[in-house]
């Protein structure tokens, strides 16, 4: 009369089967992944009202990132071109979840609650799905965003798609976005008739993510 | 939108109707004849020139000089992980062809986890002007244009400046003495080429470069800090250069960033060597791939301003320990292990270790074998665990002991399965023996395999639970590399197991015990109940994780679980009926577990009062009130034990005399905030307890077992009453 035989063994089958359904779940939703390519690190920061959003909210759906700060004259050049709203806009309308994500330590330049948050989304006519504060920059550094802006387009299947800067002109020039080839736009088309986005890796410019 | 001030400055005497007294002043003062400045927010910008008067067809050099306001930069060519670097649009003017910038070499400016490359106070930006054949002497030309530049501090302003001057056209040169000495200065540091030989070779984990070259070999000898600035993107900026040296040049260890493609590749930059009084000197490379000359890595140098910074300390890897040091270090680990077999939070597993003990003890071969399994069991489930974690951490995540209990579906899972061990206990799936329909005859496997499974839960429930003794032993070893990592979770199971592998092995322990009988029965059905307590336990934990849903949802598995095995005993003989018993088995474990992914605690709306964030630490230190801090986790077992400590009348009367405010961080669930004080002060999980002195000091690190007096000592002095 052994206390585990093979009386257990559904049990134990039971036991194997969820503790492997557990840990792979663990393992996918956690990899690291700034590259393209890699599995998206999984990331749960507060939005504008308080409500906790994670990438995991988002199974199935392509995710935009944005690291924004509105004190920055690279951000400002997006939003007063009305560039990013309108490419916000055209995401979204698509079904493309966009996260507008602020790093800026407190007391740093960007660094935002709540209610200043969705003023400015107001006053700019973003279209952001949500806005996440950040502010001990644990999901810029999971992701490695390095400026404002720094874009990351995560495809349906949790992987990045782009790593990069929004557009292919690197100034502070209003007079130079439509000049630029708009390289989320790109992706965006690339991703939808199947291809992978090309470029999917390039160097952000802007202002420091003030971490 | 523009910003920055525009100033357009003229040299009032530069003019036309003025151009002979100019000359005379060029002439005889050899005054800055051709220079304009200008004035933005931050930074004077100023035009210099070799020449106060060019010929036709002449070639030489002017600069911008931009003096900076302390505390900001620009930057270099490649700015680094952020920035721009100065650009001239200069006004087309007949005759005249304008060169680009050359850049000096420039700093390394780090920024938290970034990196920038650039100049602070002042940088001269040479650039080569060329003038028509068919220039005409006696005349001006015009030159001039707009500087536009991103100037930074801790925020960023692009700023831009207009400048306009000219230049005389003569039939033989005139030197303007003023220009030409700030140009040479910096022609000082601008990057010469390499007379040598620049190679590059992929390493692990990016580049190793190196260049012999002999006016570099030359120039080690007072160099005070050495670097490689990378032209292109494909180098990790902020990461520690790594650099050796010789009789023949240096070569540098880099670390690569995901623009660097796979395999061989060529490297761009400059390696830049600075003295001790700040001087530059930089040498272009264009490395080629291939293997590196002989003489340039006898000797590590050591730079003497470190400007790599240190990376966040979720991806810090430690100095590597000596050998000594991991001995130690895997000596701890054993006793860590060892002294695991007193947790309560194991106790009630290691007792059905024991019951297996009494069991096997009459039967030495058996004994051997359910022993050897066990440790097996135990060796597997750090080493998985010690596995997820080592993955968890490359991926960045915050992970710390009992991470592994921050997962609701596995606590809810975990509760189950302790259930179900209850229920065996207590004899009540005794006879579903054929359920899954394997043969009989392999009671002696089906043992074996009992051993090894007690093993793996023995060390699952301990892992969180490892304790005051490991704490520090594993905040160093987790980060390690990879295989000692490893070791350490390996040697923590050995030190578990050991006890009980120890005494199957020892035949005369069997005399110790009584024969088997009756009353071993009666001792396994006793052994039900901790088990009871412990999934008790684990409801308790998920309560704070997924809320009374999480536990609805455990509870319903519980009686899935009583309904599949009943329906084994009634159905359980046709192969049909076993498969369905089996599948509602499985769905008792399964469906709860997953439920609870989507299950959440009833997040508090308000944050409560003395909730810890390093936000309510800032505050509290200005305020210059005594602080203690308690990070704590529902499934942390010696937590709850310290509970009774912290509640302790004692100390509640010194908490109101000294006015200490007491802060909770809650670590049940996952929160990379708190796994990052946990790192910062050394914990590798909870508990941790802290108590900031009134003066605003570092705080101090008390014992993780606590008594009343050690608390009430503690903030005592931290108040200064001691």
């Amino acid at each position: 009369m052994a206390f585990f035989n093979r009386d257990r063994l559904p049990v134990m089958l039971g036991a194997a089967a969820a503790a492997a359904i557990t840990a792979g779940a663990l393992i996918v939703s956690t990899a690291n992944a700034a590259p393209p390519g890699d599995a998206a690190p999984a990331f749960r920061e507060a939005n504008t009202a308080g409500k906790e959003i994670s990438l995991a909210d988002f199974k199935g759906k392509t995710v935009i990132l944005e690291w924004t700060n509105d004190g920055c004259p690279f951000v400002q050049k997006h939003y007063n071109s009305q560039n990013m709203q309108k490419t916000q806009a055209a995401a979204t309308k698509d079904g493309v979840i966009w996260l507008s994500v602020i790093s800026s330590k407190p007391g740093a330049q960007g660094h935002v609650d709540g209610a200043r948050a969705d003023k400015l989304t107001a006053d700019r006519g973003a279209k952001p799905t949500h806005v996440l504060l950040d502010p001990d920059g644990s999901m810029g550094r999971a992701y490695g965003a390095k400026t404002t802006p720094h874009i990351y387009i995560i495809t349906p299947d949790g992987k990045v798609g782009y790593n990069g800067a929004i557009d292919s002109i690197k100034s502070n020039k209003v007079e130079d976005v439509p000049k630029a080839t708009n390289y989320v736009t790109a992706a965006l088309v690339s991703l939808k008739s199947g291809k992978a986005p090309d470029p999917a890796l390039t160097v952000p410019y802007g202002c420091d993510v003030k971490y | 939108m523009k910003r920055g001030l525009r100033v357009r400055a003229l040299l009032s005497w530069a003019t036309k109707g003025l151009a002979a007294l100019a000359l005379a002043a060029a002439t005889f003062g050899g005054a800055a004849y051709a220079q304009a400045s200008a004035k933005s927010d931050h930074a004077e910008g100023t035009l210099v020139f070799e020449r106060s008067a060019a010929t036709p067809g002449d070639s030489f050099l002017g600069a911008l000089k931009l003096d900076l306001a302390e505390g900001w930069h620009v930057y270099w060519k490649n700015p680094g992980d952020s920035g721009l670097p100065p650009t001239a649009e200069w006004t087309p003017s007949p005759g005249v062809t304008f060169g680009d910038f050359r850049f000096p070499a420039p700093h390394a400016i780090p920024l938290a986890t970034l990196m920038n490359y650039g100049y602070e106070q002042q940088v001269v930006l040479p650039f080569q002007i060329q003038i028509a054949a068919d220039a005409k002497p006696g005349t001006e030309a015009p030159i001039g244009g707009k500087i536009e530049y991103l100037i930074c501090a801790d925020i960023c302003i692009p700023e831009d400046i207009e400048l306009s001057t000219t230049l005389r056209i003569a039939a033989s040169p005139e030197t303007d003495a003023d220009g030409s000495a700030i140009i040479v200065g910096t022609l000082a540091h601008i990057p010469v080429a390499l007379t040598g030989k620049a190679s590059v070779e992929r390493t692990s984990t990016g580049f190793r470069l190196a260049a012999a070259d002999a006016g570099l070999a030359g120039a080690i000898g007072t160099a005070k800090n050495i670097r490689f600035f990378p032209d292109g993107p494909e180098l990790s900026n902020p990461a520690k250069q790594i650099v050796k040296t010789g009789p023949e040049g240096v070569s540098i260890e880099l670390t690569a960033s995901d623009f660097a493609k796979a395999g061989d590749q060529n490297l761009n930059g400059i390696i830049v060597l600075t003295d001790g009084d700040g001087s530059t000197r930089a040498w272009e490379i264009a490395a080629l791939p291939g293997p590196a000359p002989a003489g340039v890595a006898d000797k590590e140098f050591i730079n003497a301003d470190t400007s790599g910074i240190t990376p966040p300390p979720a991806v810090a890897a430690a100095a590597p320990l000596g050998f000594t040091d991991l001995l130690i270090t895997l000596g701890l680990a054993f006793v860590g292990g060892l002294v695991l077999n007193l947790m309560p939070c194991v106790l009630p597993v290691l007792t059905i270790k024991a019951a297996g003990l009494v069991h096997t003890a009459h039967n030495p071969k058996e004994s051997r074998a359910h022993g050897l399994a066990y440790l097996g069991g135990v060796v597997v489930c750090f080493a998985a665990i010690g596995g997820i974690l080592i993955v968890l951490r490359a991926a960045g995540e915050q992970a710390g002991l009992g991470f592994q209990l921050q997962y609701p579906p596995i606590t809810a899972f975990f509760a189950l399965v302790m259930f179900a061990v209850g229920l065996n206990l207590l004899g009540v799936f005794e006879m579903g023996g054929s359920l899954m329909g394997v043969g009989s005859g392999l009671a002696e496997r089906g043992g074996t395999s009992g051993a090894f499974f007690t093993g793996l839960l023995a060390a699952f429930v301990g892992a969180p639970c490892v304790g005051p003794f490991m704490a520090p032993a594993f905040a160093t070893a987790l980060a390690q590399p990879a295989p000692v990592v490893m070791a350490v979770f390996v040697v923590v199971g050995i030190g578990l197991a050991a006890p009980f592998v120890l005494l199957s092995f020892t035949p005369a322990f069997a005399k110790v015990l009584p024969k088997p009988g009756r009353w071993m029965e009666t001792f396994r059905q006793v052994l039900a109940f901790p088990m009871f307590i412990t999934v008790l336990w684990l409801l308790w934990v998920l309560a704070g994780q997924s809320g009374p849903d999480g536990i609805i949802a455990v509870l319903a598995g519980g009686i899935a679980l009583g309904f599949g095995i009943w329906l084994a005993k009634k159905i359980g003989q046709g192969t049909a009926g076993r498969i369905v018993a089996s599948l509602v088995i499985l769905a008792a474990f399964v469906v709860p577990s997953v439920s609870t992914t989507w299950l959440k605690a009833e997040a508090s709306t308000e944050i409560s009062a003395n909730a810890w964030s390093p936000e309510k630490v800032a505050e509290l230190q200005a305020e210059g009130r005594v602080i203690f801090v308690d990070f704590t986790a529902r499934w942390c077992v010696t937590c709850q034990f310290n509970k009774t400590a912290l509640h302790d009348a004692s100390v509640a009367r010194a908490f109101t005399d000294l006015n200490v405010a007491f802060l909770e961080a809650d670590w049940t669930n996952k929160d990379k905030v708190i796994a990052s004080e946990l790192a910062k002060h050394g914990a590798a999980g909870v508990p941790l307890y802290l108590v900031y002195p009134a003066s605003g000091a570092a705080p101090q690190k008390l014992d993780q077992i606590l008594t009343p007096g050690m608390i009430e000592t503690a903030v005592r002095q931290a108040a200064g009453s001691l």
